[in-house]
């Protein structure tokens, strides 16, 4: 399978994951957007050494996963690309912060290790919260979360458009790719001599097609504003729920949930 | 009623693709646009809705294309376009239905109620809740033509319709366009499809309509299609042209 294909392939699987139901795909798009921002901001602020404090955060995606009905296994593969470089960014501080701030019987722990390995969780959580919020939310029912919380029309409707049009430019680079390569036999990839006219054609194909499908958009009444169908209002019922998620997670950010359990056994 | 009155149209300065075209389409009639590439089909279609400027008159129940009228037009004309990606652009089926009913100030109750009701007559009410880019060729194009339906034009333009699609899918096509009471503008190269669903067809040459009159008369007619970049519908190359 080419890089294409599997790049069509996973957009494909991310829309069939939103598509499911359960209780988590069936929340108002604001409280996960609002649920999952909070969690991202609390769970990004702790302090570079406070392990045991970030450690309940996982807590989270403990929960939605099974609610969901997201496989974790889906989740790994589609980080496999950002794991390494988010261990590569990290492993500095294994090298620059050495000072041995606790052993484990015989083997010491250096500072480095332990903000080395906040790092990484913390990437790896923030990254799995965006990942569930993507999974369990289509992508219109996002637009209009983001819209009602008020970010501009034109942001949205570039966002929205962009999702859409991905698929349709992936279908595009891959008629050109397959053109190219029947052409071009025994070559590995684009040869760097035609990449220039490979991206104008591509660009000049999708600047005719932006032209065509605003022509389409006007003609069905858009004055720059999207309005979009499908999402219902935020009712009390939904900020109540939006104020006990945020509240847990801003509980597990301020009280270290570890000590105060290890506290009960000490 | 559509009136076109010597219009004018060029993209290019001195390079005019409609010169001096005059036609009068009546309410409820079926009309083919034919010609070659770059007679002026699209462009046509185009300056009746006011996608690009144009010199002359056209006038859609009485009101002149022109940009103060622009909303009350395109709600009388609906257009399909060649290509139906372009013209599904929101993720969901549903989505793009209801995009121009919410436009046009629709409630969002009222836009889904109106959404399954266009989808239920075409009998496409499963395509509801897909998302556009995971739809077949054919599955665009009835879907392109809902989103159209849904606004109820008076007249509906459509661009090749049956471009890239699969026999069954073109027959699909043309049986529901048949369903359809309203006026039809369809510009196309399938000349079978434009006997199968238009009474009256009109054939375009360097951006002039050079005639105009019963599809049956101008399909049959070898010597006027071939003049003018065309060839006999393919029914006639199996049982042999009337008259050749």
């Amino acid at each position: 399978m080419s890089q294409i294909d599997r790049a069509a392939s996973e957009l494909r699987e991310m829309d069939d994951l939103a598509m499911k139901v359960s209780p988590i795909h069936s929340l108002h798009p604001l409280v996960k957007l609002l649920v999952t921002a909070a969690y991202i901001v609390c769970t990004a602020s702790f302090p570079k050494y406070d392990l045991s404090g970030l450690f309940p955060m996982i807590l989270y995606p403990a929960l939605i996963f099974p609610m969901s009905g997201i496989p974790v296994s889906v989740c790994l593969r589609k980080f496999r690309a950002v794991i390494p470089l988010l261990a590569v960014v990290g492993c500095f501080d294994l090298f620059l912060d050495r000072r041995t701030v606790f052993s484990l019987g015989n083997i010491p722990v250096t500072a480095g290790m332990v903000s080395f390995t906040v790092f990484f969780l913390k990437g790896i959580l923030c990254l799995t919260a965006s990942f569930l919020l993507v999974a369990t939310t289509t992508l219109d029912r996002l637009c209009a979360a983001l819209r009602m919380l008020g970010l501009p029309s034109a942001l949205v409707t570039l966002f929205l458009l962009t999702f859409r049009y991905v698929s349709v430019m992936i279908d595009e680079l891959y008629a050109m790719n397959t053109a190219y390569l029947l052409r071009a036999p025994g070559q590995k990839g684009i040869h760097y001599s035609v990449w220039g006219s490979f991206l104008g054609q591509l660009l000049l194909r999708s600047m005719d097609r932006a032209a065509e499908l605003y022509e389409s958009m006007q003609l069905r009444g858009f004055d720059g504003d999207m309005r979009y169908a499908g999402c219902s209002q935020f009712s009390l019922h939904d900020i109540i729920l939006t104020a006990v998620s945020v509240g847990a997670i801003v509980f597990l950010r301020l009280v270290n949930f570890s000590r105060l359990l290890g506290g009960l056994f000490v | 009623m559509v009136e076109l009155r010597d219009v004018y149209c060029e993209y290019e300065k001195g390079n005019p693709v409609l010169k001096g075209t005059s036609l009068n389409i009546y309410d409820g009639e079926s009309i083919g646009l034919v010609g070659a590439n770059g007679a002026g089909k699209s462009t046509l279609m185009k300056a009746m809705l006011g996608l690009i400027p144009y010199t002359g008159d056209i006038l859609v129940d009485g009101l002149r294309v022109e940009k103060s009228n622009y909303q009350a037009v395109r709600k009388s004309l609906g257009f399909v376009l060649q290509n139906s990606d372009n013209q599904m652009f929101m993720p969901t089926v549903k989505e793009d239905v209801m995009f121009g009913l919410l436009n046009y100030g629709m409630s969002s109750e009222e836009a889904e109620k109106k959404t399954d009701q266009v989808l239920s007559d075409l009998g496409i009410s499963h395509l509801k809740e897909r998302h556009n880019h995971r739809l077949s060729g054919g599955e665009k194009r009835m879907s392109a033509i809902a989103a159209v339906l849904a606004m109820d034009p008076s007249h509906i333009l459509m661009d090749e319709p049956c471009s890239a699609l699969d026999p069954r899918n073109r027959r699909v096509i043309i049986n529901t366009v048949l369903g359809l009471d309203r006026t039809m503008i369809i510009a196309s190269h399938d000349l079978d499809m434009i006997l199968d669903t238009c009474k009256r067809t009109v054939i375009l040459s360097e951006g002039k309509v050079v005639a105009d009159g019963p599809s049956s008369v101008l399909l049959t007619d070898r010597d006027l299609l071939e003049s003018n970049g065309l060839e006999l519908p393919l029914r006639y190359y199996q049982s042999g042209p009337a008259g050749s």
